[in-house]
């Protein structure tokens, strides 16, 4: 948790609200306490609990579709507290709450390939497993999420 | 300018970190499934 905790919950806050994020990285973090085969490396278990993390996610989010229950309004209730900012000085000149919007905006795909990509740094070939998507499909995802990205925030 | 957005949306998301009081109350949660298996 010390190692993953950080990209783990910043990955859950990136798809759903606080208080269901903590619910899915607890899920995450139980099933990775009870995997009972070995990880080649830190990276390794660090693409799989994203992995796991971001299906829950998905999970959550189409179980609140099927229940009628918006969680668009997640981002009203977010503040740097339940974000977990704990440094004024890294605030960026776009703000938090307008990336996230802008993420949300891309849709799914391309959102998770663009995340995957430009935050945690993976290359098309790791998302590609991580996803199971094919390869080409992924850099294609990755190019046109990262220019409506640009383009919404611009 | 491309690159100044990409680089914006990287260390904004990279500054949210797992607050103290979840990452405890995740522990102890794991801890308690462990127990009762």
């Amino acid at each position: 948790m010390n190692e993953h905790g950080d990209a783990v919950w910043r990955a859950c806050v990136a798809y759903i609200p606080a208080h269901d994020a903590e619910d899915v990285l607890q899920n995450t973090f139980l099933k990775f306490a009870m995997h009972d085969q070995a990880f080649s490396n830190t990276e390794h278990e660090k693409a799989w609990l994203l992995r796991v993390a971001i299906n829950e996610c998905k999970d959550t989010l189409k179980a609140a579709r099927a229940k009628n229950i918006s969680l668009e309004s997640r981002l009203e209730a977010y503040n740097d507290h339940l974000l977990g900012i704990q440094d004024d000085s890294t605030q960026t000149e776009i703000g938090i709450k307008r990336i996230l919007e802008a993420m949300d905006a891309l849709g799914d795909p391309p959102k998770t390939q663009v995340y995957l990509s430009l935050v945690e740094g993976y290359t098309a070939s790791e998302i590609s497993e991580m996803t199971n998507m094919p390869e080409n499909t992924v850099y294609s995802w990755i190019s046109r999420g990262r220019k409506r990205l640009r383009e919404v925030l611009s | 300018m491309a690159n100044n957005k990409e680089h914006q949306v990287k260390e904004a998301i990279e500054a949210i970190h797992l607050p103290d009081d979840i990452a405890a109350r995740t522990l102890a949660s794991i801890e308690a499934k462990r127990k009762q298996q």
